[in-house]
Order: C-alpha cells, then sequence, then structure tokens
C-alpha cells in the first residue's frame, strides 16, 4: 500500500480510516501534511472502481484549489497522483462541527452556513456535506472532503447539499435540530447572497420528493 | 404466545403464525403479477381480496394450531398502497373480532428490520432495506429507527421491474435480470449517482430506455446490477463508517438477489465488518414479519382498537418510536 504514497512523504500515523479513503498524517519536505489515499474496492468491478477514484481524487484537488476563489478555506494541495488515488495537502488543526454540535455550540452553525453560502455562490457544490466534513480551527471554518464535489450551476446541486447536511444534523442531535439548522440557514443567506433564497426554496421540493414525506409538513 | 400476521402493502397478501422463539409455524403467500404493466392498486387489491380468505385458512391450518390458540393479530398498517392496506386491515379486524384476540398494527418497514435482525442474528446493524418501493440505509439511533440515506427519487426495485417491462422480460424484473446478467460480456456506463449517503436512479432508468434497442440485454443487465449495487454498498459503507457499526443486514425482495449479497459480503469482509445473512425467502415481503414484530408490540402493550385501526399509508419507518422491548438498547446516537 505504502508503495503508492508520492516520493518524499514519510507517513507517521493513519490518521482516520473512513469508507473511501485511509487518511494519513505525516510529513513531506518538512511541513506536516496530511495524506489521503483513496482505495481500490474488491466489490466494484474494475473499470467502474478506478475511474470513480480517479475522478474523484481530480475533482477534490481542484475543488480544493477552487474554493479559495470564494473565501472558503480549505487544504492547500501538493501533490496529486490520480491512477493510485493520493492526494497531499497540508494538515489543518482542529475539531469537527460533529463535536462541536454534540456540545450544543449552534453558532459554529452558522460560521458554517456562511461558508457553504460562498461555496455554493462560487458554482461549487461539495457532495457530501456533513458536520464531519466541517473543520473549526483557529476561529475559522475549513471545509474538507471534496471528493463528490461539482462544478455546477444547478439549483438542484446546492439543495441536495443542504439536504445532506439538513438530514446529518437532524440524526446527530435529535430535536434539537430545527434550532441548529436555523443558525446554519442564516448564515447560508448570507454567505450566498442573492443565490441562498432561492436554493433554500429548493430543499423543500428535494424533501418531499423523499418516500412518504407527507407533503408540506418537512 | 402466537401471532398471527397479515401482510398486504403491495403486491404480495401473506399470512404467518409466529411463536415466541420466532419459530415460524405457517408462511403462505399470494403474489399478484399484473399481466401487463405495473402495479396498479386497485388491481393488486382486488387480488388480495380475492384470495384473502384462503390465504387465512391456509395459515392457521399450517401452523397445526387450532384458532383458539393464537394469542395476537398482526397486519401492515403502512406504508403501501392504501387499497391493498385495505385488504390486509379489514381481514385482521375481522379475525380479531372473530377470535376475541387483541390487533395490532405493525409499521412494514420496522417489520422488514426486526425479523432480518433477528434471523441473521445482528445486534446493532446497519440496514440496507431495498425492494420495489424502498431503498434505505437506516439504523438505530435513540428511539427509533433513522434514514440516514435513500434513494432520491424511483427506488432500486422499481427500476429493475421498469426495465425488464421495456426489455420485455416480465414482472418482477429481479429474478430474471440476474440470470440474464449472468451472460453479460461488456460493462456499460451508467450514471453513478450518489451524494452523501443517498442515491438517485431515474437518470439510469431514462438512459436505459435508450439503449434498450442498441445493446445486448445481457450486458445491460449485467451492468445495471454492477453499477447500481455498488452504489448501494458505497452508501451503506459510508454509513457503517459514520455511525461506527461493523454489522450490514440486507432486507427487501431485491436482497434475493446473489450478486448484491455477494458484494455485501467482499465490503464487509474488506473493512472487517461482518456481513450477515439469513433465508433468501425472508427477504421479501411475508408474513412472519409482521407477526414477529406484533408478537413484540404487543408484548409492550401496544394494542389498537378496531376503531381506531385505520391504515397509515404514508408512515414512515422514522415516525415510529421503538417500545423498550424492540430497541437494541439505549444506543448512544454516534459512538466515535
Amino acid at each position: 500500500m505504502r508503495s503508492n504514497f508520492p516520493e518524499g512523504f514519510e507517513p507517521e500515523r493513519l490518521l482516520y480510516s473512513g469508507a473511501e479513503s485511509n487518511i494519513w498524517l505525516g510529513t513531506w519536505m518538512g511541513r506536516r501534511t496530511v495524506l489521503k489515499h483513496r482505495l481500490p474496492k474488491g466489490y466494484r468491478e474494475e473499470a467502474i472502481d478506478e475511474g470513480l477514484r480517479e475522478s474523484r481524487t481530480i475533482r477534490e484537488a481542484l475543488s480544493l484549489h477552487e474554493c479559495k476563489g470564494a473565501g472558503v478555506r480549505a487544504p492547500y494541495v501538493y501533490h496529486v497522483n490520480p491512477s493510485q488515488g493520493t492526494i497531499l495537502m497540508s494538515y489543518v488543526e482542529g475539531e469537527t462541527l460533529t463535536n462541536s454540535l454534540r456540545r450544543s455550540e449552534p453558532h459554529w452553525a452558522r460560521s458554517a452556513g456562511v461558508s457553504v453560502g460562498k461555496l455554493h455562490a462560487q458554482g461549487i457544490s461539495h457532495g457530501d456535506l456533513t458536520p464531519s466534513n466541517v473543520l473549526i480551527s483557529g476561529g475559522e471554518i475549513v471545509l474538507l472532503d471534496f471528493g463528490l464535489s461539482e462544478r455546477t450551476d444547478d439549483a438542484e446541486k446546492f439543495a441536495e447539499d443542504l439536504n445532506v447536511m439538513r438530514g446529518a444534523i437532524e440524526s446527530l442531535v435529535g430535536h434539537r435540530w430545527s434550532v441548529i439548522w436555523k443558525e446554519f440557514e442564516s448564515g447560508y443567506l448570507e454567505g450566498s447572497s442573492s443565490l441562498g433564497k432561492g436554493i433554500v426554496e429548493r430543499l423543500k421540493l428535494v424533501r418531499e420528493r423523499g418516500r412518504y414525506v407527507r407533503r408540506g409538513k418537512r | 404466545m402466537r401471532s398471527l400476521g397479515l401482510e398486504s402493502t403491495a403486491h404480495t397478501f401473506a399470512g404467518s403464525v409466529v411463536d415466541e422463539e420466532r419459530e415460524v409455524l405457517s408462511d403462505v403467500r399470494e403474489v399478484y403479477r399484473p399481466k401487463s404493466g405495473g402495479i396498479h392498486p386497485r388491481n393488486a387489491s382486488r387480488h388480495h381480496y380475492e384470495c384473502a380468505s384462503s390465504v387465512i385458512s391456509r395459515t392457521i391450518e399450517q401452523s397445526g394450531l387450532p384458532p383458539s390458540e393464537i394469542d395476537v393479530v398482526a397486519f401492515s398498517r403502512g406504508p403501501g398502497l392504501g387499497p391493498c392496506l385495505r385488504v390486509g386491515a379489514t381481514a385482521a379486524r375481522s379475525l380479531s373480532l372473530s377470535l376475541k384476540r387483541p390487533l395490532v398494527g405493525v409499521n412494514h418497514a420496522v417489520a422488514h428490520l426486526e425479523l432480518s435482525k433477528k434471523m441473521s442474528g445482528a445486534h446493532d446493524p446497519v440496514f440496507l432495506y431495498v425492494s420495489g418501493g424502498n431503498t434505505q440505509v437506516i439504523s438505530e439511533a435513540g428511539k427509533r429507527y433513522v434514514i440516514f440515506g435513500e434513494t432520491e427519487d424511483i427506488a432500486l426495485g422499481n427500476l429493475l421491474d421498469s426495465f425488464a417491462r421495456v426489455a420485455g422480460v416480465g414482472f418482477p424484473g429481479g429474478p430474471a435480470i440476474m440470470r440474464l446478467a449472468k451472460g453479460g460480456k461488456r460493462l456499460i456506463e451508467l450514471p453513478y449517482s450518489i451524494k452523501g449517503m443517498n442515491v438517485s436512479f431515474s437518470g439510469t432508468l431514462t438512459i436505459l430506455e435508450g439503449l434498450v434497442s442498441k445493446e445486448p440485454i445481457e450486458d445491460l443487465a449485467r451492468s445495471v446490477q454492477e453499477t447500481c449495487f455498488a452504489m448501494l454498498l458505497e452508501a451503506s459503507e459510508r454509513a457503517m463508517a459514520y455511525l461506527g457499526k461493523d454489522e450490514l443486514v440486507i432486507t427487501g425482495g431485491v436482497g434475493a438477489n446473489e450478486r448484491l449479497r455477494e458484494m455485501a459480503k467482499v465490503m464487509c469482509d474488506e473493512r472487517r465488518a461482518r456481513f450477515l445473512d439469513y433465508p433468501v425467502k425472508f427477504y421479501a415481503d411475508n408474513g412472519a414479519m409482521i407477526a414477529w414484530t406484533g408478537l413484540e408490540l404487543f408484548a409492550s402493550g401496544e394494542t389498537l382498537q378496531v376503531d381506531e385501526s385505520t391504515v397509515m399509508s404514508r408512515w414512515r419507518v422514522d415516525e415510529v418510536e421503538l417500545p423498550r422491548r424492540i430497541r437494541a438498547r439505549e444506543a448512544a446516537i454516534l459512538r466515535s
């Protein structure tokens, strides 16, 4: 596995093993770095698997770069190898929004909303927008994990981001979700400027398409 | 204690008697198969009316018990097709009144999850519930089952049935597609549409409809299985990683597909988790799951009066507060 790592990267330890990738902490050119390695999945046909890992690696590296144009913080990209499925990036110290929401700190939901709003206004949908992909670092929001992101101006994609975030918050904090969501939404409307209102409206349509949802109730 | 359960949410009218040791004493099913097109609720409910009394008498007969030894009557109260649900509910009400036994209304999805959990021996799994009408990634959190991911448009079973129909291979589509896929060679690129833990299949159907006259049906069958099943397992794996859970259980009719279960095993093995299988005939809609869950609800005191037993065709799984008897434990929502 380590033979796939970029030259000069010295892994220190496995930080996290997720559903699709391993995240290694280490050093590269004297810097603290993180290596994200997308693992091959044996259950997928090789052609599907290779295509997905490669395209997600490229898309992630591009979005990590492009979101900075919108003033959204994200790790810096140092090295990309699409065929191996690796991205070498700067290490960001911080804690996840998941942890902060569990401690009932809704103001961070607002800040996260602002960042997501800016990202959308820049024409990037995230694709896997959960509280565990939002980091709080030095009093600022840092977005992570852009593997399913897209360059788009489709309101539907942005509304889906909000839908995933809303669902994740609800499953995380139960009945307290509505307070937190209000914070997130107000931040989002601020960050996304003129775009936001239409997306929040669109979110209602996305939710109503779910199975057995009572129309107008959710 | 013994429970008689009636299932009638969609195409299947089924009855079963189950005892407290979860022994299935009888299992009778009649499946409505439309001659053309999909399931029309009115025609399906007519089928159910016509076979209801025969299914019920065979269910009791096969159990080897006199009707007086049945302690509770359970029925599938929703979600599902209204006209179909009402047949099961009406039959269950009259059975409850004539046997003088309490009536219990069961959520169809909860019943799928409960029976598959018990039969597979799982403790606190992530469930992939995939059938003609449902595609959801579910797990227990707090006092209820929570949907972590689901289809944003049509169910996978619905896609397979619709594809089978345009390809002219009959209903239900799943088994025919599984057979055809074995002869498939080339992999045709189809949409791989996953957002977080949600999936989408409607675009795939549109593209398949266009390809059906151009590509060999075997190749299309193989491609739709490989692509769509991979999406489901990616969503399931995300839920397992997110929740820190290491068991996967599949339920619903599409789970009868061998390739899906084979892929599930590979996914679980690779992450040192366990894919827990159980007899394949209990993946699809059946009466035993209603009877078994009905027994649990009855033991928790959740009976219904006849006049409050209306069906609930849009009763989502996450609206059900699970009684203590069903809950695995007062689980912390996230363990990580």
